[in-house]
């Protein structure tokens, strides 16, 4: 279990991610990939799928990134990552490059891992390439405008559902894209939140750790596209963890396991009150979306509840669970 | 031809002056181009823009590399972007500012450096955006196009604006048209190269992340700048897990301070620190090291 010393410790001896980036202030997803890559013993090569995290750090001739990175296009991250870890295999038995331990880390936005990238990323986690691939979910299309999304929440509203008069936002409930990642049988999934950084650095360690294809979710911010001021990013998003909107949990093999159980969970509302894109929800005529918002909310935290066999305290140490093998 | 480049921050304008300019160019029967580059239009980034105007169709479509003139509406880009990147001979910088000519030119040695100040033209005119201001400037030190051509280009680029808006935004062109701008140069090396030079051992346009440059976007900032009461740290180091920009520097896995350049001032670290040891300080405060108060600095929260 990573200190936060030992990340600074990383960070100053091996910069992986600097400042100098054109992502926004306060933007949530510089956390996500600091954590991740801070936190991974190995070195590390990163595949970028398209969106703001990968057109803000590299503008050309710029590059915040301190470690081989590839980008390819929107859709198809996961197949590249597939392709690299394929190369680097065959090289290694072949002798050919020195046979040291590396992580394949894939970053996607939401559009790009629940929607645009999806096949590409089921392909990847079938066919068992070991690789992490970490998705940066900001509920949105940001970089293009702030697009609704498969991740933007039920009644959220967004440049392509907006509220208005005749609308009350997004009619579609989100996709449940963790679910989708445990169905393919891999050997960790896990969904994060970088409110939470030892559970977020926990989880990379063990994800990086499996000898198959790794899964995580990781809920990130945006003050732009949620409407909330800069300097509450963070706060925002562990209010979405509090009131029991974003459950963090992993599953290991198979194994559920409840990483953190809000002692006492806050009503809904004080997450969606901090944000523009939920306001038309406070108002009288949209009263019913918002109970249809909350039964959603409790349902899904019912069912990772239900299948959930340990209930494991988000730092606690859990040795047993490290370095597992399929 | 006629090429122009315009620097500003996202939400300043600067890709709606490049073309309302075009569009001007365009009803006085020239072709016409105008863009931005593409990039993060995020509020508060370098945004960068292009206009382009000739008597013959134009057959070229990639980004201007040598302008005529460089019209920048923020002039705290001036430590952040190579504003003179590929200047032509004879040609020069405008800048909105309110520093004097020869301030400006001592940073921009080797060119023509004219300055207007744009933002304090704007309110006179009852607005609040110099972008229109220095579009007017522009034109006027170019001759051309004519301020009546502006002004039909903005009303139909703005057809929504109402009409006193309108009104108001025409005196700010015509206040940058006729403005008598401060001119200097200094002698010096002229305009900078425009870009890292692309390996020519390797195909395409290819940086080695060593050779690329490294962005500065402490100008993001926007009158505030994050400070520590070192005394009052307990090293959590929470600020530095949450600081988006890597703006909480460290040594031996210590906060000692923040690296300036780079910090946006999102104020996330000040939230984040449970013993309230950062807070946020007026720009120009003087404070020790990386950014210390002291018990004794003057103009803090606690002072
Ligand atoms: C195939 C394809 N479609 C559309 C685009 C345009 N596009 C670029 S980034 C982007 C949004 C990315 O959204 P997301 O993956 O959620 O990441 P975010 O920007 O929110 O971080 C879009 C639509 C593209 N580059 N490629
Ligand atoms: S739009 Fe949102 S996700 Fe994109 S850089 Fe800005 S804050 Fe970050
Ligand atoms: S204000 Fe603080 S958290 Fe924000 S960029 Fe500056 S140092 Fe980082």
């Amino acid at each position: 279990m990573p200190s936060l010393k030992t990340l600074a410790h990383n960070a100053e001896t091996d910069v992986r991610f600097t400042g100098g980036h054109s992502l926004c202030r306060g933007c949530g997803a510089p956390t996500v990939v600091r954590t991740v890559l801070n936190s991974i013993p190995t070195p590390v090569v990163v595949v970028n799928a398209t969106g703001c995290l990968e057109v803000a750090t590299t503008r050309y001739p710029t590059t915040a990134w301190g470690v081989p990175w590839l980008h390819l296009a929107f859709e198809n991250a996961a197949a590249a990552a597939s392709g690299l870890e394929t190369a680097y295999r065959a090289l290694r038995k072949r002798g050919a490059i020195p046979d040291e331990p590396l992580t394949f880390v894939v970053f996607g936005g939401d559009g790009g891992t629940y929607d645009i990238g999806l096949q590409a990323l089921s392909g990847a986690l079938e066919r068992g390439h070991r690789f992490l691939y970490v998705c940066y979910d900001n509920e949105g299309y940001m970089n293009t405008g702030i697009q609704r999304s498969g991740a933007t929440p039920f009644a959220a509203a967004t440049t392509t559902s907006p509220s208005g008069r005749r609308d009350y936002g997004k009619h579609q409930t989100r996709k449940d894209i963790t679910a989708i990642a445990i169905a393919h049988h891999i050997p960790y999934v896990a969904q994060a939140a970088i409110s939470h950084w030892q559970d977020l650095s926990d989880k990379a360690v063990r994800a990086s750790q499996q000898q198959g294809p790794a899964f995580l979710n990781v809920l990130s911010g945006c003050a732009l596209g949620w409407g909330h001021p800069p300097a509450d990013t963070i706060e925002v998003v562990r209010l979405a963890v509090e009131t029991r909107y974003w459950p963090l949990y992993e599953v290991v093999q198979g194994h559920y396991w409840l990483n953190h159980r809000p002692e006492r969970p806050l009503p809904l509302e004080e997450w969606l009150s901090r944000q523009d894109r939920f306001k038309h929800l406070f108002a009288s005529e949209n009263r019913e979306h918002l109970t249809e918002l909350q039964a959603l909310v409790d349902a899904e935290w019912t069912q990772v509840e239900a299948r959930a066999v340990v209930d494991a305290p988000w730092f606690e140490a859990r040795p047993e669970m490290r370095g597992g093998r399929v | 031809m006629r090429e122009i480049r315009w620097h500003g921050r996202g939400g300043q304008g600067a890709k709606s002056m490049s073309q309302v300019l075009a569009e001007a160019w365009l009803r006085q029967g020239r072709w016409v181009q105008a863009f931005p580059e593409y990039g993060p239009e995020r509020s508060g980034a370098p945004v960068t823009a292009y206009t382009r105007a000739d008597a013959r169709p134009i057959r070229i479509h990639h980004a201007v590399r040598n302008p005529d003139a460089v019209v920048v509406l923020d002039p705290s880009l001036l430590g952040e972007v190579p504003v003179t990147a590929g200047l032509r001979p004879g040609g020069f910088v405008l800048v909105n500012s309110p520093e004097s000519a020869s301030s400006l030119a001592e940073r921009l040695p080797g060119v023509r450096v004219l300055r207007v100040d744009g933002s304090a033209l704007a309110r006179t005119a009852g607005g609040n955006y110099a972008n229109v201001v220095l579009l007017g400037a522009v034109a006027g030190v170019l001759g051309e196009p004519a301020l009546e051509a502006l002004q039909q280009a903005f009303a139909a680029t703005f057809a929504k604006l109402s009409p006193e808006a309108v009104a108001v935004n025409f005196k700010a062109l015509e206040a940058g048209y006729r403005a008598a701008l401060e001119e200097a140069e200094r002698p010096g090396p002229g305009a900078v190269q425009a870009a890292p030079t692309p390996r020519e051992d390797l195909p395409g346009a290819v940086v080695l992340a060593q050779d690329a440059p490294h962005p500065r976007t402490g100008g993001w900032r926007t009158g505030l700048k994050p400070a520590v009461r070192l005394e009052a740290c307990v090293n959590c180091l929470l600020c530095w897990v949450y600081c988006p920009d890597a703006a909480i520097l460290t040594e031996n896995q210590a906060f000692v301070g923040f690296d300036y350049q780079h910090c946006k001032g999102c104020e996330l670290c000040v939230k984040a620190c449970p013993t309230a040891a950062i807070e946020m300080v007026p720009e120009g405060l003087e404070l020790v090291g990386q950014g210390q108060l002291t018990p004794r600095t003057q103009g803090g929260r606690h002072a």
